[in-house]
């Protein structure tokens, strides 16, 4: 169901135009799937996915004290990215749960890229926005910017049409700041579904040219645009939790599987509660897992372990690529370990699944 | 090719297929867009009774799992076995090699009661659903 206000990206003509099936998602109207979620999916994996990424977040923090002001409120090192780098981060409150979870782009000179999720962007700028200190800036620049994602195998070569100087030198998770028709892009190697792939947030005006010319030079590789449905098998597959589903406010790092995104070396807000937390021991902790019986896990079922509770889904799907059903969720953390077995109720019924290591898919590397 | 005019539609969106007095369902072509790409059938036992507008079967896609409503009362005598093992036919064929179970039908009445074709593409035209 669509409300009247939900707004509009950039790209939604375009969508339109390809008669995507548009739904809406955490304020946005965005494309769920143009053909099929399963064959969106497919491309992505054997040759090249087009995604609107426009909703994503978008901050920019500068100043002087900006790298001592984001070491502050986010949990990994900021340091771990050099200029041209991005690094991954929850940010936290300060009882260590996760508000938010971002990729922090070192732009260089004082100035950082900020692209958070579009569910959280108006309560994380309020956040930041309280915690500033003096001589750092905070800029949304969220309306300026659309986003368009080519993700697969054969992105490289798609987006060598268009700006190949860059692309063939650019390293997973780095970026630049360059021109695209002539006006400012921030593309970056980067994505969200497993896949070598790129990402780019360019002026809202030129997004539906730059989306045309993409997929018309992609058409012989086998690009095809993609919807939020497939993005959301693919990001499962590749084991991304997905903020909101997988984790939230009521969940630290420790709780949702990114110990390693928490640096102790350093202070951060929420520290001492996610020490404190650690020292007591965590009672629930975030697991893949896939179906040994035959069903679908979905977000909310319930998990039992010898007829008693013991957890809950976050998300689940059939998994396109392995053709298994897989899914995420919170267990106690003895019944963690991987190969170890529960119940999910299903309908009612209880199915067998086991714990896994995730990614559940990960790519061939060349 | 099935003849739509003959078949009878809920607002659930199943449809009824009548050959004397066994019922065959599915569901619409229009349901099968909406719900996307399906991946899991879970078909009522053969044998169960099931009454009408009584979940009969599960079917699920990629984004979530729906439930199939029974349209009239009865036994069922059928599940199509074909749709379990490529549960993609709903989207390839809703009408024809899609469908899911056979039902034998108690009260005829309950089966003319159903929309016609007619009154279906009217009722999601009007965007109740």
């Amino acid at each position: 169901m669509t409300s009247t206000e939900d707004r509009k990206t950039p790209l939604y003509e375009a969508h339109k135009g390809l008669n995507a099936k548009i739904v809406s998602f955490h304020g946005w109207l965005l494309p769920i799937q143009y053909t099929s979620i399963i064959e969106e999916h497919n491309a992505t994996r054997t040759k090249a996915g087009l995604f609107d990424i426009s909703h994503l977040g978008k901050l920019e923090v500068s100043g002087k004290s900006s790298k001592e002001f984001l070491q502050k409120i986010f949990t990994n090192n900021i340091e771990k990215a050099l200029p041209g780098g991005i690094v991954y981060s929850p940010l936290c409150n300060d009882n260590g749960g996760t508000l938010d979870d971002a990729f922090i782009y070192n732009a260089g000179k004082d100035r950082y890229i900020l692209i958070v999720n579009a569910s959280t962007f108006e309560k994380d700028l309020a956040w930041i926005r309280s915690h500033k200190t003096e001589g750092v800036d905070i800029k949304d620049i969220n309306d300026s910017l659309g986003g368009i994602a080519i993700q697969g195998p054969a992105s490289q070569q798609i987006l060598s049409h268009f700006c190949k100087a860059y692309i063939d030198q650019l390293k997973h998770r780095h970026f630049v700041e360059t021109e695209v028709y002539g006006s400012y892009a921030l593309l970056s190697r980067s994505g969200y579904t497993g896949e070598d792939g790129f990402e780019m947030f360019i002026p809202a005006g030129k997004c539906i040219k730059v989306w045309n010319d993409i997929l018309a030079s992609g058409k012989g590789y086998g690009l095809i645009p993609a919807g939020l449905g497939s993005r959301d098998t693919l990001r499962l597959e590749a084991g991304c939790p997905l903020y909101g589903v997988d984790t939230d406010e009521s969940k630290t790092p420790l709780e949702s599987g990114l110990e390693r995104t928490l640096d102790l070396s350093k202070d951060f807000i929420g520290k001492k509660a996610i020490l404190e937390r650690k020292a007591k021991g965590i009672k629930e902790v975030l697991v893949g897992f896939k179906m040994l019986d035959k069903a679908i896990p979905r977000t909310g079922y319930a998990i039992e372990k010898g007829g008693k509770s013991a957890g809950i889904v976050t998300s689940g799907t059939y998994s396109p690529t392995l053709k298994e059903n897989i899914g995420f969720a919170y267990v106690a953390p003895e019944d963690s370990k991987t190969g170890g077995t529960f119940d999910v109720i299903v309908h009612g019924e209880k199915k067998k699944a086991v714990v896994v290591e995730t990614p559940f898919y990960r790519r061939a590397k060349n | 090719m099935v003849d739509l005019e003959k078949l009878r539609f809920t607002k659930t969106h199943e449809w009824l297929r009548v050959e004397g007095n066994t019922g065959y369902v599915g569901i619409t072509d229009h349901a099968q867009k909406e719900i996307t790409d399906v991946v899991f059938v879970e078909l009522p036992k053969i044998g169960k009774e099931v009454a009408k507008a009584g979940e009969a079967a599960v079917v699920e896609s990629v984004k979530a799992a729906f439930s199939i409503y029974a349209p009239v009362s009865g036994k069922i005598i059928k599940a199509n076995d074909a749709v379990e093992k490529d549960p993609s036919l709903v989207n390839k064929s809703p009408y024809e090699e899609g469908w899911f179970f056979a039902i034998e039908i108690k009260d005829k009445s309950e089966a003319d009661s159903l929309m016609t074709q007619k009154d279906y593409l009217e009722f999601i035209k009007t965007g109740a659903h």
